[in-house]
């Protein structure tokens, strides 16, 4: 199979935007990732579009992928709107490239968005509620957050993590966070004001949990045979993987990892012969703290039952030995849906070419992005590596 | 089903604003069971797996329409939250309140409210199923501390 090139990606700002529409988000984050190709990529390239949506608050449910790629000036294009919830632009991403592995397209974009901030709470709630096993999990009062929260609760009767880990979680992210210009609650927070916040679901309380928001991401995934023209210091994506499970939480065996996650790291791991040693750095999908937690365990940052100490640590910091979510995550520069995954891999592109700005990390070579589904209903992972020469 | 009663059942068709389960399928004689105070769950002939929610297949083997048995109602918390934000309406004026994972005595694992005190929850703990009665086709499980 080809080999396939991340040459540029950018992204909105993330938060909430009532002046803005989902297209005209859309097209800032497609204009930030043609302008961030080294050199230069016209809409006209673009040979194939998929676009990640959940279609919060049922608009534009349809058709969506093609409402916003015309709109960009792909019309004509196919394009393909993907939905696996809050890893819709996660796979978006892998569809890209597949695309271009295969030898069916050269220049692919992969994209998301979501518009979240416009719905009263109770609509948002319920929009939050669709990707799980609705039907008994709404029966039984549960919310998203009483989902992971039942998660925690687990991981910390087990092995001991504590609710100051979790909110060491949120101080680490909201401080990479108040460095990215996009970041939705881009401030800083002390470990006081992440322990006190107010409780959603315990044992999170809301400095434990991402915001709603507004957002598009993008992403230009080229072959091989193309990547020359676009760059001279190629990004390939090393490895991919993907995997999913039962939707709902309750339907699992074991509620201190994330199967799917585990399916997907080993897949993507063993596709680029790297090791989670390899990696320097991350962004991992921390929709709430103990996410990132079950990220660390799941992907191999550290052994089981140990992430708590490794985010006391410190070595998940920038500067550290495995920076993780240098953009602020979730938590801190927020959770549009369906643009969530491309706006990570909007980020290992930064940190790669070394445009990360305050939060780079000092030359890194390779660079890993995790997008968990729901409560872990689907999963996907990414590893880009900077290479110096093209590889034939 | 034995026409064992695994919990009483409690008419609160007139005081009920949360969700209401629709019987379709797969689901239609669990619901009908818990009119009757029976909480069921599909154990397979051939291989012996215990399962809920009702599929049209075992999970485990593929057999196709795995046949429903009572259940005795008892269980433990397998996990739990506390929630202080509440979930659909109707949900909204019993916050705080507990939603456990159950690990019934017969092996499948249900989501369901729990009726106590939230300072009193732990991993662990003993319930006992109960049903509240919420429309003419159907009664959620709610558990209590046994
Ligand atoms: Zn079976």
């Amino acid at each position: 199979m080809r080999d396939a090139y991340l040459v540029g990606a950018g992204q909105s700002d993330y938060g909430a935007f009532p002046e803005e529409s989902y297209r005209s988000l859309f097209r800032t984050a497609f204009e930030a990732a043609t302008d961030s190709v080294p050199n230069g990529l016209e809409a006209s390239d673009v040979d194939e579009a998929f676009v990640g949506n959940l279609g919060v608050g049922g608009r534009q449910l349809g058709l969506s992928g093609p409402a916003v790629t015309e709109h960009v000036g792909l019309g004509g294009v196919p394009c393909t709107r993907v939905e696996n919830a809050c890893a819709a632009s996660g796979y978006a991403t892998r569809q890209a490239v597949q695309a271009v592995k295969s030898g069916m397209a050269d220049v692919v974009l992969a994209g998301g968005f979501e518009i979240m901030s416009d719905m009263s709470s109770d609509a948002t709630k319920y929009w939050l509620g669709v990707s799980g096993e609705t039907e008994w999990e709404r029966l039984s009062g549960t919310t998203f957050s009483g989902v992971y929260a039942q998660m925690a609760s687990v991981h910390m009767e087990t092995y001991g993590t504590t609710r100051e880990q979790l909110s060491r979680v949120a101080v680490k992210n909201h401080s990479n966070g108040a460095k990215n210009p996009h970041a939705q609650l881009g401030f800083e927070c002390s470990l006081e004001d992440a322990q006190s916040a107010p409780v959603v679901a315990d044992p999170l309380n809301l400095y434990h949990c991402c915001p709603t928001s507004d957002g598009a991401a993008c992403a230009l995934i080229v072959s091989e045979d193309v990547v020359d023209e676009y760059t001279d210091d190629p990004i390939r994506v090393a490895g991919v993987g993907a995997g999913s499970d039962n939707v709902g939480l309750f339907q699992r065996d074991s509620y201190t990892g994330v199967p799917a996650s585990q399916r997907a790291a080993e897949t993507a791991y063993e596709m680029a012969g790297v090791e989670p040693d390899d990696l320097d750095f991350a962004e991992v999908h921390d929709c709430f703290a103990i996410a990132e937690l079950l990220a660390y365990e799941d992907l191999g940052f550290c052994e089981k039952g140990e992430a708590g100490q490794l985010i006391e640590s410190g070595e998940t910091e920038i500067g550290g030995d495995l920076p993780v979510n240098t953009s602020g995550g979730l938590k801190s520069k927020g959770h549009p849906i369906g643009a969530t995954g491309a706006g990570q891999v909007v980020e290992a592109f930064k940190q790669l070419s070394g445009n990360a700005g305050e939060r780079q990390v000092e030359d890194p070579t390779r660079g890993l992005t995790h997008n968990v589904g729901g409560s872990g209903g689907a999963s996907v992972i990414h590893i880009f590596e900077k290479e110096t020469e093209v590889s034939a | 089903m034995t026409g064992a009663e695994s919990g009483p059942v409690e008419d609160r068709r007139d005081s009920w604003e949360g969700p209401v389960p629709v019987p379709t399928g797969a689901n239609s004689e669990f619901w009908a069971a818990t009119l009757e105070g029976e909480l069921v769950h599909q154990h397979c002939e051939e291989c012996g797996t215990a399962q809920l929610y009702p599929r049209a297949v075992c999970t485990d083997c593929g057999a196709v329409d795995p046949p429903f048995e009572a259940s005795s109602g008892v269980g433990e918390v397998y996990t739990y939250t506390v929630c202080h934000v509440p979930g659909e309406p109707g949900f909204g004026d019993r916050t705080p309140y507990v939603v456990a994972a159950v690990d019934l005595e017969e092996g499948p694992r249900l989501l369901a409210l729990v009726d106590c005190d939230p300072d009193r929850v732990e991993i662990g703990m003993a319930l006992e199923v109960t049903f509240w009665q919420v429309s003419d086709e159907a009664a959620l499980p709610v558990f209590v501390p046994q």
